[in-house]
């Protein structure tokens, strides 16, 4: 997770743009995760491909390394396990061009790691760990949670995000629209259903993993993630929603580069005090006085499946301003002209089969090009109904059901919506979705496949299935 | 219920083998040496016996 780019460039635009946030498991060959001494040097070797790191001062460690590729800055870093290696890629006009990027920086990752390591195409480390923070990155925003409720639950936490440009004034509608549907996501690319080499009882372990990674001592943390309680009324209701939840330890305003932790709070809270008493990560004290760019740490710091992300600009913003529009319910009408870019990023996506990495994107993105005809699909059922089913698909994939229909039968009319909505952008990226109508017609999710591999091949089989090849 | 009886009621769910051994692991060990808040206990309780339902329903589907 990071902060992203401040680029009016994406602010406005004719054509929605798609990013990639992509997360890999890098395992030993024996399926077992990475730790940080593998990082260091693949980000060695990345440096002399022209990435610049940046060093964290409290480990030593560098943290990320980037280079501009294509309209932006391409990152490459680890999430909070050292072993879930992330790409994020910047904006594209087209999937076939956010593909090119991709396939370039994944090969330059693949070719500047050590010899004996495996970079997998699933949604969690396959192999045997045990609960040692020697896994953990030291990425400072981690660096928050503490140790004791870190369950080592990240190694099971790979995901394929998906970044779509959006306009102010269709903004919760899409959150709404695209939320509703995760369940089918869900159960059309689950793939995390085998650690420690065994065959778990969930296709996506990975979902299951998150909603216990947020049981913490703080009664209502969970609600920062996954499916919402309701749908959104409008961009103030959706900020109301998570700003209203102690979001301790992630209410940590950034003042010269670093966060800085402020006792059990909301970002409310936070926003309507003078001053507030926090401290850094080194543990000195600091008086905070809530400023505009605080917004962009508060906008940040929740994970629901549908999440919004405006990178407000602090030399446009009022605090007071905005707070008052927050509670008018009118900030489509106050952030005109006030952020530098804006998007949503889709997360209820496991980590891709290989050579089928674009096509949820396709997916997401033609839903979003077409949401009229979504929002005529998704009226079949309530908003409750499309929760609880994200549940039941994370444990039984395509075979999960919605009443009384199993989920494979309503995802080929989800699938020909994005169809229809891809092909309104004539850049021919329908072909994308070519291996979502072939999991439908085999009924078989990733976990699927790889769980029979793994079970009638064994796990040398299974391991060199889902290792991407080096260049 | 008490403290100690959710306790138990975790260690006995997490006995049957059905969640992945490092997540057992961990929660064994959070519930052994840290102090957890009744809300803890109560939403962990609750998730986990959600989760077993489920897949018990779809085993037997």
């Amino acid at each position: 997770m990071r902060i992203p780019e401040a680029t009016t460039q994406f602010a406005n635009f004719t054509q929605r743009r798609v990013g990639l946030e992509f997360e890999n498991p890098l395992v030993h060959e024996d399926g077992s995760p990475v730790t940080a001494g593998v990082i260091q040097e693949m980000y060695t070797r990345l440096k002399q491909k022209n990435y610049l790191g940046e060093v964290e001062k409290l480990s030593g460690n560098v943290l990320y390394v980037e280079k501009p590729i294509g309209q932006g800055i391409v990152n490459v870093s680890t999430d909070c396990a050292w072993s879930s290696v992330e790409l994020a890629l910047p904006p594209a006009d087209t999937l076939g061009e956010a593909e090119t990027v991709y396939l370039q920086v994944r090969d330059e990752v693949l070719g500047s790691l050590p010899r004996q390591l495996r970079w997998l195409a699933l949604g969690t480390v396959p192999g045997k760990f045990s609960p040692d923070p020697i896994y953990k990155t030291t990425k400072p925003i981690y660096r928050l949670v503490p140790d004791e409720y870190y369950h080592n639950i990240f190694l099971a936490l790979n995901a394929h995000q998906v970044g779509i440009s959006v306009r102010l004034n269709e903004a919760t509608t899409l959150i709404n629209e695209l939320t509703k549907v995760s369940g089918l996501v869900v159960a059309l690319c689950a793939n995390s259903s085998i650690q420690n080499f065994s065959v778990l009882p969930w296709e996506e372990w990975r979902l299951v993993a998150w909603k216990f990674l947020l049981l913490t001592n703080k009664q209502g943390t969970s609600q920062l993630a996954g499916f919402p309680d309701k749908p959104f009324l409008s961009v103030a209701d959706y900020y109301s929603y998570f700003w209203r939840i102690k979001a301790t330890p992630f209410a940590a305003p950034v003042r010269d580069g670093a966060f800085i932790s402020v006792p059990p709070i909301s970002w409310f809270e936070y926003f309507q005090k003078t001053s507030c008493e926090g401290q850094d990560l080194q543990g000195n004290k600091q008086t905070l006085y809530p400023l505009p760019q605080d917004l962009n740490v508060a906008g940040i710091t929740h994970w629901p499946f549908a999440k919004l992300h405006i990178v407000f600009d602090p030399e446009k913003i009022v605090l007071a301003d905005f707070f008052d529009s927050l509670q008018s319910n009118s900030l489509e009408d106050y952030l005109v002209d006030r952020y530098t870019n804006m998007y949503i990023e889709f997360r209820p996506i496991a980590a891709a089969p290989k050579g089928e990495e674009l096509a949820m994107p396709a997916l997401m993105l033609g839903l979003a090009e077409n949401v009229e005809e979504l929002q005529n699909f998704t009226s079949a059922y309530t908003w409750e109904e499309w929760k609880n089913l994200v549940d039941h698909a994370a444990v039984a994939g395509m075979n999960a059901r919605l009443g009384k229909n199993p989920c494979y039968e309503l995802l080929k009319p989800l699938i020909d919506i994005a169809f229809r909505g891809l092909r309104k952008r004539n850049c021919k990226e329908e072909n994308y979705l070519v291996p979502l109508y072939d999991r439908i017609e085999k009924k078989e999710s990733p976990a699927m496949v790889v769980n029979k591999i793994l079970e009638r091949q064994g796990r040398e089989a299974f391991l060199n299935a889902i290792t991407y090849d080096r260049p | 219920m008490s403290k100690e009886e959710s306790i138990e009621v975790i260690k006995d769910i997490l006995n049957v083998g059905l969640f992945p051994e490092y997540f057992s692991a961990h929660l064994n060990t959070i519930l052994d040496t840290k102090d957890v808040s009744d809300s803890f206990l109560v939403e962990t309780i609750a998730e986990l016996k959600h989760q077993q339902e489920l897949v018990m329903f779809y085993a037997h589907t």
